[in-house]
């Protein structure tokens, strides 16, 4: 049987994934991967650009909000650190 | 009818089969399930709700992004959207579209075009396009067992592009660019520290991309791991 080529990759949004982390789990769950194993995050940049470039950007934004409001709801309270303002309420 | 292209799901629950068997787009199977199988009115149809603002599938997105306690199945179907109109007619490369951790395999510079297989070999589907391309392959497979994952994978001479797995499986979609398989987590989160994902939420997702966890809840890993060591490496 013809082998593939595996590339595993993981996509944040809107926070990107991060293999950088030094955290033990993190290193450990790479190293189960093994030596050889192709490893990639998605390109948020180009992920947004696209949507803006299709004039969709308001699905990102939407997602975004959402995930604002999911926060908030679960600090329940204002999130002091958001610094944009959203026009929609939660 | 919008998700059977991002998600693959047959139209096999609900009102929604009657109708669409009824209208011509979907014939039912011998096992009495819906299934897409004429390409042209599904087409038609697809076209119409994209020229209806309310109706087209960035709307439908939208929306169902909107619920903040449910927006997982609709991220999924965003991404797997991305993906299929950004990766085709040679337009980006896999460096493009990808960061890649520590190995940047020699393909890295290839064009990553998306590719549904039709007698065996690669060939490009574009639904939402000007000008169709394959479109009777379908786009997305929704498999709910083992066997239809398999079967996805083992190079059958007729297979749409992604594959959605259902929950019990460890990645939450697969997609051919050709001879590259991609094996993708998506994780839409803004837990951590405001700048990556969280530890938790990297260590999740690494976990479920390893074949050794995949189906861990169904079946035995050892007996499975000899299907997936013969179909992926």
């Amino acid at each position: 049987m013809e082998k593939h080529c595996i590339l595993r990759f993981i996509d944040g949004f809107p926070l990107p994934a991060e293999f950088n982390l030094m955290a033990p789990s993190v290193r450990q769950a790479i190293e189960d991967l093994g030596p050889n194993v192709v490893l990639a995050s998605l390109n948020i940049d180009e992920f947004r650009a696209h949507f803006i470039q299709v004039g969709e950007e308001k699905i990102l934004v939407t997602l975004e909000d959402a995930m604002n409001c999911k926060r908030k709801a679960e600090q329940g309270g204002r999130d002091p650190l958001s610094k944009r303002k959203r026009t929609r309420t939660c | 009818m919008q998700s059977h292209l991002t998600r693959g799901s047959s139209p096999t629950h609900g009102p929604v089969t009657l109708r669409l068997v009824e209208y011509g787009i979907a014939r039912f199977r011998k096992d009495h399930q819906g299934e897409i199988i004429e390409p042209l009115p599904f087409l038609s149809l697809m076209r119409w709700l994209q020229n209806q603002n309310a109706l087209s599938m960035a709307s439908s997105l939208q929306t169902r992004l909107s619920f903040p306690e449910s927006p997982g199945q609709a991220y999924e179907e965003t991404v797997v959207l991305f993906l299929l109109r950004a990766c085709c007619h040679g337009r980006v490369t896999f460096r493009t579209i990808f960061n890649f951790h520590a190995r940047t395999p020699s393909w890295a510079d290839e064009p990553a075009n998306v590719c549904a297989r039709l007698n065996g070999a690669c060939v490009p589907v574009d639904v939402l396009g000007d000008a169709p391309l394959n479109p009777s392959l379908g786009v997305a497979h929704y498999a709910s067992n083992i066997d239809d994952i398999l079967a996805w994978l083992q190079d059958s001479p007729t297979a749409p592009a992604v594959l959605v797995p259902g929950p019990l499986f460890g990645p939450d979609v697969m997609i051919r660019f050709g001879d590259v398989l991609g094996i993708g987590q998506f994780k839409s989160h803004l837990h951590g520290n405001k700048k990556s994902l969280d530890v938790t939420t990297m260590t999740k997702a690494l976990t479920s991309l390893d074949p050794k966890h995949w189906f861990k809840q169904e079946v035995c890993w050892p007996i499975l791991s000899l299907f997936f060591a013969h179909t992926l490496w």
